[in-house]
């Protein structure tokens, strides 16, 4: 090559990238074509053209294209699929700045690159299939904010509330029907009528003991006519009492004792009998 | 013709090569001829490399940078793998993987060792691939680069 057409060259190429530091394809290839009309050999073309664009820091976009494709080959040949993570080592490697070079690659000029290449070898992009993906979860969420908003607001009337309440309840209560009411209220009747005969405890199938007895038994805790019954039992006691007072009296002790026991079986009173039991001597003697 | 017993035979067969008179007083194409003739296997390592840019340099009077251009596209147009160029190739890969985290997976290992050992398009040869290998755990060395060891652990080589 002759000095004048080196120095031509040398012109041509700094024309061509000491505004913006970047040799793309389409002046690259308008200066080989001059070259070449001015019989320069490709050889020497490309000499001067590495020389030039080293010395001013200067990047060509073919050769970085050619670096972004194989990057593109490595990381896509086996898979047929290129994630976020490959596409931005890739991208990066080109558009970043090599050492003592002033620029990268042209990003809208990768991006096109990687874009057809994807396409023209059939590989499935992450970040292409995600793009979408991002507004669709964004209106799924503002959906189910809006969903869950109405809800809020239209079933304020509807709002069920769980109230605890601690109530204490007894094991031993029953549940009384009306047929045990009934029986209650007639075997009360039947005490009474016992009650006025006398008849306290003895027959003891006819008694009013007997009649208490079985309201006991359908109604231990005295839910019903509890009142009743242990005023009638009361009753009762205090005329055992009072029994046992006139037998203490006449100095009949077998008498006194007889009827602090029958005191005893009605199931009440029991503090008052033991009260007479001390006044008439009756523990005091047993102990 | 007389021949310095102090050289090597190889720098002895480069100083006759020049002087031979093949290349016509064009010191570009007589260091491209030599690059032609250098070369064999189509691997160009980095001591041979750096040979024949000593060669343009001293003997063709040519300066430095010219020297490795035309060495590099001499050895382009021959199709024979530059090891010096791929070296620099899997640095950049390397420094790439590893600038945000310092650390260097299997499949960044696995893929930067692949670009530069597999032969590109128009070329027979890659980089060696234990000459690859010795690259990556030197640039771990040197960079405080951590690669994983066994299950969870993660050790500079």
């Amino acid at each position: 090559m002759n000095p004048n057409d080196q120095a031509w060259l040398k012109n041509r190429v700094h024309a061509a990238v000491d505004d913006d530091f970047y040799l793309d394809r389409d002046e690259e290839k308008r200066i080989k074509e001059e070259a070449a009309a001015r019989s320069i050999t490709v050889k020497d073309t490309e000499l001067v053209l590495r020389s030039e664009l080293d010395q001013v820091g200067a990047v060509c976009e073919r050769v970085l294209l050619d670096e972004l494709d194989r990057l593109l080959h490595q990381f896509t040949d086996n898979d047929k699929r290129l994630d976020g993570k490959e596409e931005r080592d890739a991208l990066d490697k080109v558009l970043t700045p090599a050492s003592q070079k002033r620029k990268g690659l042209d990003p809208r000029v990768a991006e096109e690159y990687v874009n057809s290449f994807c396409k023209v070898n059939g590989v499935r992009r992450d970040t292409e299939t995600k793009r979408w993906v991002v507004p669709l979860v964004a209106f799924a969420v503002v959906a189910a904010l809006a969903v869950f908003g109405f809800v809020a607001t239209r079933g304020e009337k509807t709002v069920v509330q769980t109230k605890v309440e601690t109530k204490v309840v007894d094991s031993a209560a029953v549940i009384l029907t009306d047929k045990d009411k009934g029986e209650i209220d007639d075997q009360l009747r039947r005490a009474a009528q016992f009650v006025e005969k006398a008849q306290y405890t003895d027959p003891p199938e006819k008694s009013a003991k007997a009649c208490l007895d079985a309201i006991r038994q359908i109604d231990p805790k005295g839910q019903y006519r509890g009142d009743d019954v242990r005023s009638v039992s009361n009753k009762i006691v205090d005329h055992y009492l009072a029994l046992a007072d006139k037998s203490h009296a006449a100095k009949d002790v077998p008498g006194m004792t007889r009827w602090l026991e029958r005191a005893k079986l009605m199931g009440a009173g029991s503090e008052v009998i033991r009260e007479k039991e001390r006044a008439l001597g009756i523990v005091g003697t047993e102990r | 013709m007389p021949i310095s017993l102090s050289k090597t035979s190889h720098q002895a067969t480069l100083t006759q090569t020049a002087s031979g008179g093949a290349v016509g007083g064009d010191p570009v194409e007589a260091l491209r001829q030599m690059v032609a003739q250098r070369v064999y296997e189509a691997y160009c390592d980095s001591a041979l490399r750096f040979e024949l840019i000593r060669y343009g340099v001293n003997d063709l009077a040519l300066d430095s940078s010219t020297a490795g251009h035309v060495t590099d596209m001499e050895l382009d147009s021959l199709g024979c793998a530059n090891e010096t160029k791929l070296l620099e190739e899997l640095d950049g890969l390397l420094s790439r993987f590893t600038d945000n985290d310092r650390k260097l997976d299997q499949k960044e290992r696995a893929d930067a060792i692949q670009i530069v050992c597999r032969p590109k398009p128009g070329y027979s040869k890659g980089l060696v691939f234990d000459t690859a290998e010795r690259r990556v755990v030197e640039f771990c060395r040197a960079n405080r680069v951590k690669v994983k060891v066994g299950f969870l652990r993660w050790e500079i080589p």
